[in-house]
């Protein structure tokens, strides 16, 4: 079965790579299709001469990739971990979620496995700084401040399913915040990117996100603005745009960040005709002891366009869990009464 | 309850060494039941290709005849598409046999984890990374 399985992923592969190189030309930047990242590969421009990276992307290849440098690779360097190592494990995540999936009722393999692209991870872990790819230690006065907040959670004595208002703001479409917005899941890992002079418009199938970042140098918004993906300032530092993000709410925050002081600067460069590498360096002094950085390409993946996310629309998985929790009580409370 | 307790825990616990990032949008053991799989033969009335999840309407014909409509969760229309789902293929007015979970609360509401045509052919309906008993084989 996996072989077959492989075969075909390898098949569609290749398809999606003839595919890419017929539409790269636009550019007159097609590369060979020898090695196209070891050669020094200049990106395109924008009409009014801004580095050109648009077009639709996904991240989805990287989805089960570890945040952490895995205990397995201690003392090693992620750019070391290549070829048929990094197949290797790449090829066992993908066998696992695969067996996961057997049963006797299941419809044919290609139908879902198709987008299962766990062997197309280019990476075995995703932070590159610090060097031993951990997140580095909390500071003192974060531990405090998570424990306070957990306890004034548990002392407002409320369920996880009390009301809308007690779910998650993932749950309740609302955000999936930053870099969250960035980060690979099993689906919606389509992102749009748009340019104007002057702006970059990132837009996230999940959910329904549209980062609009002025890239003329105005100042951030004042403390008192604050939104779930933040207030981003963009500038070109030769053909990478680098975002700087500021203004965080406390709810959906990154990690128990601070929202006072959480700066997230990404770094987005495109790196071939199909490939931008994306980072995030997280820096917060008043949650983690240094800054850290992970960094992901982004995959140029026209098949697969944003759709539109109406989630508040569609979202019947709220009102399903909320009615859940209710037929729950209802159900302990007769069995209590018995 | 019990049961489900521990396959949520044994999923989750398979899930993370491998997959620290993963995220579905929703956890399948917050709206179904593991334990109340359903079989439903019925004829396809709507199919709303929405995010985050798409849904199919279809009327059940029950042993005594009365007609229920049961709503289908499947998954999200970008991973439908990429396993061979399209306008075409699910149409109002087909009979399908769909295999799935029923709402916790007891409604006429199920999380789809396959259909079959009446030909045989077979679609993949679930979402992936939700921790639904397919899953957790």
């Amino acid at each position: 079965m996996s072989h077959r399985f492989l075969a075909s992923v390898g098949g569609l592969a290749l398809v999606i790579a003839a595919a890419v190189l017929a539409s790269a030309p636009a550019s007159g930047q097609a590369p060979k299709a020898s090695a196209p990242a070891a050669k020094k590969w200049t990106p395109p421009k924008t009409p009014w001469g801004d580095p050109d990276l648009q077009g639709s992307f996904s991240n989805l290849s990287e989805n089960g990739t570890p945040l952490e440098r895995p205990d397995q690779f201690a003392g090693r360097r992620l750019e070391d971990i290549q070829g048929e190592e990094l197949l290797k494990i790449k090829r066992e995540a993908q066998q696992r979620t695969v067996s996961n999936f057997s049963g006797p009722l299941h419809a044919p393999d290609q139908w879902w496995q198709v987008d299962l692209n766990m062997i197309k991870g280019s990476q075995a872990w995703l932070i590159v700084d610090p060097p031993d790819g951990k997140v580095p230690p909390m500071t003192a006065a974060a531990r405090d401040r998570i424990a306070e907040r957990a306890e004034a959670r548990r002392n407002l004595g409320r369920g996880p399913s009390d009301s809308y208002e007690d779910r998650s703001l993932y749950d309740r479409c609302l955000s999936r915040g930053l870099p969250g917005s960035m980060m690979p899941a099993i689906y919606g890992n389509s992102y749009d990117i748009v340019q104007a002079p002057g702006f970059v418009i990132i837009r996230y199938e999940m959910i329904h996100e549209a980062r609009v970042i002025p890239l003329d140098g105005r100042p951030h918004a004042s403390k008192s603005m604050r939104s779930f993906m933040g207030d981003a300032r963009g500038r070109w530092e030769g053909d990478t745009l680098v975002v700087e993000t500021t203004n965080f709410r406390e709810e959906g925050i990154y990690r128990n960040a601070s929202p006072a002081t959480l700066k997230l600067t990404e770094r987005f460069t495109r790196i071939a005709s199909d490939k931008v590498k994306w980072s995030v360096t997280i820096d917060d002094p008043a949650t983690w002891t240094r800054p850290w950085t992970y960094s992901m390409p982004l995959t140029k993946d026209e098949t697969q366009p944003v759709l539109e996310y109406a989630c508040h629309e569609g979202n019947l998985g709220l009102s399903n869990i909320l009615s859940a929790a209710r037929a729950e009580e209802e159900a302990a409370a007769k069995k209590q009464q018995r | 309850m019990r049961i489900v307790i521990v396959l949520v825990l044994i999923a989750a616990a398979s899930l993370l060494p491998a997959a620290s990032p993963v995220l579905a949008h929703h956890a399948f053991s917050a709206e179904f039941d593991a334990n109340k799989q359903v079989n439903l033969r019925g004829t396809i009335t709507k199919m709303d290709w929405i995010n985050p999840h798409a849904w199919i309407h279809m009327a059940v014909k029950g042993a005594d005849g009365k007609v229920v409509n049961w709503m289908i969760e499947l998954g999200p229309p970008n991973s439908l598409i990429k396993r061979g789902w399209n306008k075409a293929s699910v149409p109002a007015g087909i009979e399908i046999v769909v295999v799935g979970y029923q709402a916790k609360d007891g409604a006429s509401r199920a999380n789809g984890r396959d259909i079959t045509f009446a030909d045989g052919r077979k679609l993949f309906a679930g979402s992936s990374g939700t921790g639904a008993p397919y899953e957790q084989k």
